[in-house]
């Protein structure tokens, strides 16, 4: 027989043979490697609702967030479970989270099956949610690991929305601070800082944003929100029923106008702090919905300048900027009155070799080269708006006289 | 060839002619897999059951492979059984499957394998082609085992996951990392030459006549002849 036709013949025979030999293992092993695997899925699913007995997949609806890679049933009705897959962008692998639900929309308990973020946001911290609703309003972020603890809360928020979409969950009941948040982040978005979402103190039933730039009251689920200067934005209903009331826009108006005016307090002081024979008039500029938050015109010296306050997000928090101008808009003076910026950045940005350069710039045309610091694009982010904003207001000003 | 006992075929895999420390081969499993004593067994056990049963199968088929296809004959049965060996250790020992990932389905191009395959098991008979394998298998699994154990202990402060009480508080994280396993290699290397005195197999005997390439290679005397009478 040809030499080439034997070895065909050989090792096609071989590997017939071999064929054969693994389909036959593989008809043996196949089910059980089926089954070791989704043992193991179950596991985590049984670990997020305790007292589980066996569940179902239900296929998520077809808008459900990304995060979403997972909804299952439990068969007794105990609840639900959600597997999430999320990412900062501080984080090279995604983050696993597991949460199981209540049918009461109560989460049982979370289980973080992957993390990988540079920073750690501590082992208690998924603990935390555990007992809350779909509004989390009990939950806070991790200072220092921002990113990751939001990306974290939002990848929960997702496992609701998907949830309500495919099953039938009690809704949580946002608590007032939540619903004046969102408010003000919807309505003001100069409000919203670098992840994206808006954060808000209280006193005596008025909120104020971060960066003092809206204001907000709420009153029968209905977050009523002003500027920062205390001009009505209008308002956010989080009760179909609820509808806008006359007496609390007036009541949002004149307590927003009352926490300007002493915002106003303390700028006067800076600006007689540097020109003393200032006589300093507050501005109640319109539609200057931005980062600016203070408006001030005085004389000094017989001439007329304008100073704005301006408050926009960096690497840290806030940077608060005053910009004193005169009529033409000639920068006369530039302050950094308060940042939260890293050591470095936030001494760069305040020290008089930075802030010294703007000084005879005009508004609107400030040379790149002074605004801009080397390294650190938050900082100077935050820094390119502010003085896009005072720019913008300082003209309306102008236009209103 | 000289006749050789077939206790001494066994016996010769262990340490006179340990496949990883004297003749150097399967370096990338050796020095991938022990940074832990169990992935280290569980790789040395697979690789060693894999040589067995392939060393078996070609030395039974050694007169019906004709020479010309002998190499991919061979890869399809050692791929054959390496596959076996990932499935049934899929469903059956998940955990070690999972530990050594991709290093299992490598050792399909285990050089050791297809070394011994060539230089032995074509050319023995089935018996002795098996203890061929138990012993160079276990030798495999031997060097592994010592390799594991030096990082494990020292790298990891524990031996097969048991925390050893100090060394635990002194670990020297230089031993799992790639340069450390190639540290303990070449001390290893070392020791077992101090050992054999540095006479466990001799270069001449690793000489044409084992290489597989013998049949092509210039270097070669039978075919620098051949070549001249061919011109």
């Amino acid at each position: 027989m040809n030499d080439s036709v034997k070895s065909v013949i050989a090792l096609v025979v071989i590997c017939l043979v071999v064929t054969v030999a693994l389909s036959a293992v593989n008809y043996v092993t196949a089910p059980i490697i089926a089954e070791n695997s989704s043992k193991a899925v179950m596991g985590s699913l049984a670990e997020a609702l305790p007292g589980a007995d066996g569940f179902e997949e239900i296929e998520p609806a077809a808008d459900a967030p990304e995060t979403v890679k997972g909804i299952y049933k439990e068969n007794n009705g105990l609840g639900y479970v959600v597997t999430l897959e999320t990412t900062s962008q501080y984080s090279e692998s995604p983050m696993g989270i597991t949460v199981g639900i209540g049918t009461d929309g109560i989460i049982k308990n979370i289980v973080l099956t992957n993390y990988a973020e540079t920073k750690d946001f501590g082992a208690d911290y998924p603990a935390t949610y555990v007992g809350q609703d779909s509004a989390l309003s009990g939950v806070e972020l991790v200072s220092g690991v921002t990113y990751s603890s939001t990306a974290f809360r939002n990848a929960v928020t997702d496992a609701y929305t998907a949830l309500f979409a495919v099953a039938d969950v009690a809704a949580g009941e946002m608590s007032d601070d939540q619903m004046a948040a969102e408010a003000i982040g919807e309505l003001l978005p100069s409000s919203l800082d670098n992840t994206g979402a808006c954060k808000v103190e209280e006193a005596d039933g008025l909120y104020v944003s971060a960066n003092k730039t809206g204001y907000a009251m709420v009153a029968d689920k209905v977050a009523y929100v002003t500027d920062a200067f205390g001009n009505y934005v209008g308002c956010k209903s989080f009760d179909e029923a609820a509808s806008e009331d006359s007496s609390a826009v007036e009541a949002v108006k004149a307590a927003a106008a009352e926490a300007y005016a002493k915002v106003s307090e303390k700028n006067s002081e800076r600006i007689l702090k540097m020109y003393e024979d200032a006589e300093v008039s507050v501005l109640v500029p319109q539609g200057v919905q931005s980062t600016v938050n203070g408006a001030y015109r005085f004389t000094s010296g017989g001439s007329t300048y304008y100073a704005m306050t301006a408050s926009a997000f960096g690497y840290g928090g806030a940077v608060n900027v005053m910009y004193v101008v005169d009529e033409n808009g000639e920068i006369a003076k530039f302050k950094v009155l308060s940042h939260n910026e890293t050591e470095y950045y936030g001494d760069v940005v305040s020290q008089s070799d930075y802030t010294g350069g703007y000084p005879g710039q005009v508004l609107g045309s400030i040379s790149d080269d002074v605004i801009a610091i080397s390294g650190c694009t938050f900082t100077t982010n935050a820094v390119k708006t502010a003085a896009e904003d005072v720019t913008a207001a300082f003209s309306a000003v102008k236009e209103a006289q | 060839m000289e006749k050789q006992s077939k206790l001494s075929i066994m016996l010769k895999g262990f340490i006179k002619e340990n496949p990883v420390f004297v003749l150097v081969l399967g370096t990338c499993p050796t020095l991938a897999v022990t940074d832990s004593v169990s992935r280290a067994l569980g790789m040395g056990i697979a690789a060693a059951i894999v040589l067995i049963c392939s060393n078996m199968a070609i030395s039974a088929l050694r007169k019906v492979i004709p020479d010309k296809v002998r190499i991919p004959a061979y890869i399809v049965i050692i791929a054959g059984f390496v596959t076996l060996i990932q499935m049934l250790m899929n469903a059956y020992l998940p955990d070690l499957f999972t530990a050594l990932g991709t290093y299992l389905a490598l050792i399909v191009v285990n050089c050791i394998i297809l070394g011994r395959a060539e230089m032995f098991a074509s050319k023995h008979t089935v018996v002795e082609s098996a203890l061929d394998g138990i012993g160079m298998g276990g030798g495999f699994t031997l060097a592994l085992f010592c390799m594991g154990t030096v990082r494990e202990v020292l790298g990891s402060g524990s031996f097969l996951g048991f925390r050893i009480p100090f060394l635990q508080d002194h670990t020297i994280p230089f031993f799992t990392q790639a340069a450390g396993g190639f540290f303990v290699f070449g001390v290893l290397i070392a020791v077992v030459n101090k050992i054999t005195r540095g006479k466990a197999i001799s270069k001449k005997e690793f000489g044409c006549a084992g290489c597989p390439s013998r049949g092509t290679c210039l270097e070669n005397p039978e075919n620098i002849e051949s070549a001249k009478e061919a011109k």
